[in-house]
């Protein structure tokens, strides 16, 4: 996000940039080869410890509203994809079930044991080419611990591992805008 | 969920009532229908139409920008409800209806980006407060319609509010789309419903481009030059006082709400068609909030199928009104809505 000429919150941008580490608000992104980068705001994620029931609803409700933290609230949000959360549920399971036991125990055999384990028809892509505000290195490294990006249908999932390869936490994000217009028309 | 004295509550104590002067805050239509069934989570402020200029194009439209003091009018009204939200987020829920900004009269011609990027920093405690204090949903109007592409922005052209099971749902948008359906054949007016309705379930990049376009031709039926954003569009022939009433039990009865039978009907037929072909969708919409016509009204009615549906057109927060023969004041209207208390106020009384 930016605000060119807008010095207020450029000033509290700069401040932000500064004091990213261990913030809870700071940007990810995923930024495989080939596909668009985006800087996500942290109101567009969620964060959770396991990939269950609550995961899920989680997920439906950040992919209809684009609000994370009214999410977590359960302050049921005003949405802007109005397809019934089921719908949207159904076409998430898959990726929460296939992953919900998985263990990240190499970063450079996690990208071909995934697409092996996720259906294709949900079109998975798995990177570890992350650019996180909260490591030095991308997920390819485990110097900040071990991480892999899975995309699958409207989100991207960020798995995090402890030493022994067990989930610790998963950012879940939108891999395209939500609510607004289409991405290849901005400033025209 | 805060209930409406106690916004009302904060909006008397950032506008106390002067001697001698019109009523500081005026309640300008209600509408308390129980049928609606409309959520009851939080209560929802909506701030109308702003059409805030840079400072150099605001010396260019001198007679249409913000009048002496309605900025600081709005600041105040917005730090007043971002007191009453500070103590519990969830109680409140702000949305900004579109036509923030006023892109279309921007000089200069520079990208949409710079353009936007110097109004709002013209005006930087409003967006400040809006989308920092308060975390307003910001729609993008037809005058603004680039915020909708713009990716720090990413204002929506609608939301939907989800109602309790067997309740009703509120579909909050600009209202420009049911001003282009106003121009259409009957033919092409219900191409129009179906497509729209479509389009809310599910958006696409195709959708997009058709919202577009309708809101480009919104604009350039508007006559050219200062035009569009007239002064005294909304007139108030019912004073709806609210005076010193201060609690939710002073108002028990329906006191200012349009009935479908007024003249003052314009777009309900068309919120109408939307909310039919919506239900077809699976989304029974009870309620309909927009902005766009700077004309504050409350209009009730029914849709195809029986059930009630309101429309609440919250005005804006510019140009001027008048309440019958009482001298013109500057538009300051917000419209509120507490479970199935639906209200809009005029806020403030300052005479231009």
């Amino acid at each position: 996000m930016g605000y060119p000429g807008f010095p207020g919150l450029r000033a509290r941008l700069g401040l932000l940039g500064l004091s990213i580490a261990g913030c809870a608000a700071h940007p990810i992104s995923p930024n495989p080869p080939n596909d668009v980068a985006y800087v996500w705001e942290a109101k567009e994620r969620v964060t959770v410890t396991a990939l269950d029931d609550r995961a899920l609803d989680l997920a439906v409700c950040l992919v209809q509203s684009a609000d994370g933290p009214a999410c977590e609230h359960e302050a049921q949000p005003p949405v802007c994809d109005t397809r019934p959360p089921e719908r949207v549920r159904e076409s998430l399971r898959p990726v929460f079930e296939k992953l919900r036991d998985y263990r990240l125990t190499s970063p450079t055999t996690a990208v071909a044991e995934l697409q092996r384990r996720l259906p294709s028809d949900g079109n998975p892509l798995v990177t570890t080419a992350v650019r996180d505000a909260r490591r030095q290195k991308d997920c390819s490294s485990k110097t900040d611990g071990a991480c892999v990006a899975v995309r699958w249908q409207e989100l991207w999932l960020l798995l995090h591992a402890d030493d022994a390869g067990a989930l610790t936490s998963v950012d879940i994000f939108p891999n395209r805008t939500l609510c607004a217009g289409d991405v290849d028309q901005r400033g025209k | 969920m805060l209930t409406h004295g106690q916004i009302l509550g904060a909006l008397q104590e950032a506008f106390p009532q002067q001697e001698g002067a019109q009523p500081s805050i005026r309640l300008v239509g209600r509408c308390l229908e129980p049928a609606l069934a409309l959520q009851t989570r939080t209560a929802s402020v909506f701030v109308p139409d702003l059409h805030l200029l840079s400072h150099a194009d605001e010396a260019f439209y001198a007679r249409y920008h913000f009048t002496a003091g309605q900025d600081e009018d709005l600041q105040k009204a917005l730090s007043a409800l971002a007191r009453l939200r500070d103590a519990d987020p969830w109680s409140l829920t702000v949305y900004q209806l579109g036509d923030l900004f006023d892109f279309w009269r921007s000089r200069g011609g520079r990208d949409a980006k710079s353009e936007v990027d110097e109004i709002a920093a013209s005006h930087p405690e409003i967006v400040d407060l809006l989308r920092d204090r308060l975390e307003a949903h910001v729609l993008a109007g037809n005058h603004d319609y680039v915020c909708h592409l713009l990716s720090e922005w990413r204002a929506a052209r609608f939301f939907l509010v989800r109602g309790p099971s067997g309740g009703g749902d509120t579909l909050v948008l600009h209202g420009d789309e049911l001003d282009w359906a106003e121009k259409l054949a009957p033919d092409a007016f219900q191409a129009w419903a179906v497509q729209q309705a479509r389009g809310v379930v599910a958006p696409t990049q195709s959708f997009d481009a058709v919202d577009r376009d309708a809101a480009a031709a919104v604009n350039r039926s508007v006559a050219a030059g200062d035009a569009p954003i007239g002064p005294g569009l909304a007139v108030y022939e019912d004073p709806g006082v609210v005076g010193d009433v201060r609690d939710d039990l002073s108002f028990l009865f329906d006191l200012a709400s349009v009935s479908i039978e007024d003249g003052k009907t314009r777009f309900f037929r068309q919120a109408e068609r939307l909310a039919t072909e919506l239900e077809k969708l699976g989304h029974d919409v009870r309620c309909v909030v927009m902005g766009h016509t700077h004309g504050a009204r409350i209009v009730r009615g029914r849709r195809q199928d029986g059930r009630e549906l309101v429309l609440v057109d919250c005005g804006a927060w510019f140009g001027s009104s008048r309440f019958g023969a009482q001298p013109k004041i500057a538009s300051a209207q917000l419209g509120v809505i507490v479970g199935n208390d639906l209200r809009i106020y005029q806020v403030g009384a300052r005479e231009v």
